[in-house]
């Protein structure tokens, strides 16, 4: 089929099989900011061939700098919609169940698939999904970015050391943190390929099960941290 | 003897120090200590902030000590030991 030509260039990396895989997966991204955009549009342009699109927000122009999937005319549209729209102006077979909700306890049941990506944007969303995932024996990559730094980590289900043991104590913040378009794409883009040899290797894909990445894009270094 | 100290984002554009070895004296030091000789470097002055303060809980930095979060460990009283390693980060909370 025309359409599968796509991933052609990436044939001898992924192998038919490893492409069947990724068309079969399905990864849940909540949160459709600035990791969320480029996470799924690595993970289509890949071939991931199932996505659940989680937001309960619309398009802002303020979002335009570094949320990839949407353009000036998209503003006002639920990011689901725009963003689904966009991913399937790429790859016109991929599968994409859109959820335009906050998560919360009602809206947890949409939280399926192979895999989670945490895109959202605070601590306490986060650990809610953190707790979500443990309940539902799901695995996701959490990532966070602000100003020129970032951290990417995977949290396995069965994993005694959670998001909030990681992150325990950590201040609120009051400012609205510093967003720019390629700290963001750096980011998201080692979440998506932790989310990708996941899909493609299982648990011996995972890079950062038992370590922490911190970017530095001021410093241009690549961090692992070790956890325990 | 000497403990291990790596320091991540803005305070290690503050201080342009990426790795500090600090004396472990009698091979073990108090964190509250570690983080009170960190604080007397240009830069890292927050660190010192936090010691005196003793507020661990709400800083913008998280405090790994071999790996776990100081938190869980005694705080500010956690014991570090000689060729232990702490690693002082900030998260980003951004999506």
């Amino acid at each position: 089929m025309e359409v599968r030509k796509i991933f052609s260039r990436q044939a001898s990396l992924f192998g038919k099989r490893g492409q069947e895989r990724l068309l079969n997966s399905t990864v849940c991204v909540v949160g459709l900011g600035g990791l969320g955009s480029v996470v799924c549009e690595c993970l289509v342009r890949a071939g991931v061939g199932n996505l659940i699109l989680m937001d309960f927000d619309r398009v802002s122009v303020s979002d335009l700098n570094r949320q990839i999937l949407y353009s000036y005319r998209d503003i006002g549209k639920r990011k689901v919609d725009a963003a689904s729209e966009r991913l399937r102006s790429v790859f016109p077979e991929v599968k994409i169940r859109a959820v335009s909700k906050r998560l919360t306890k009602d809206s947890a049941s949409f939280l399926r698939g192979d895999m989670v990506a945490d895109c959202l944007d605070n601590f306490e969303a986060r650990f809610f999904l953190d707790r979500l995932c443990r309940d539902k024996g799901l695995a996701f990559v959490h990532a966070g970015v602000e100003g020129l730094f970032g951290q990417v980590v995977t949290v396995l289900p069965e994993a005694s050391r959670r998001l909030s043991d990681i992150y325990q104590g950590i201040g609120r913040s009051e400012k609205r943190p510093v967003a720019l378009c390629p700290p963001v794409m750096v980011v998201g883009a080692v979440q998506a390929l932790e989310i990708l040899n996941f899909l493609l290797r299982g648990r011996a894909g995972l890079s950062f099960k038992d370590g922490l990445l911190f970017a530095d894009l001021e410093h241009f270094s690549l961090d692992k941290i070790g956890l325990t | 003897m000497a403990i291990d100290v790596r320091i991540f984002g803005p305070l290690r554009l503050d201080s342009g120090l990426k790795a500090i070895s600090i004396d472990a004296l009698e091979g073990q030091r108090r964190l509250r200590d570690i983080l009170l000789e960190l604080g007397s470097l240009k830069g890292l002055e927050t660190l010192r902030a936090v010691a005196t303060e003793g507020r661990e809980e709400g800083a913008p930095f998280i405090i790994l000590v071999d790996g776990k979060n100081c938190m869980l460990l005694q705080g500010l009283d956690t014991l570090v030991k000689d060729g232990q390693r702490i690693s002082v980060f900030p998260p980003s909370g951004g999506g």
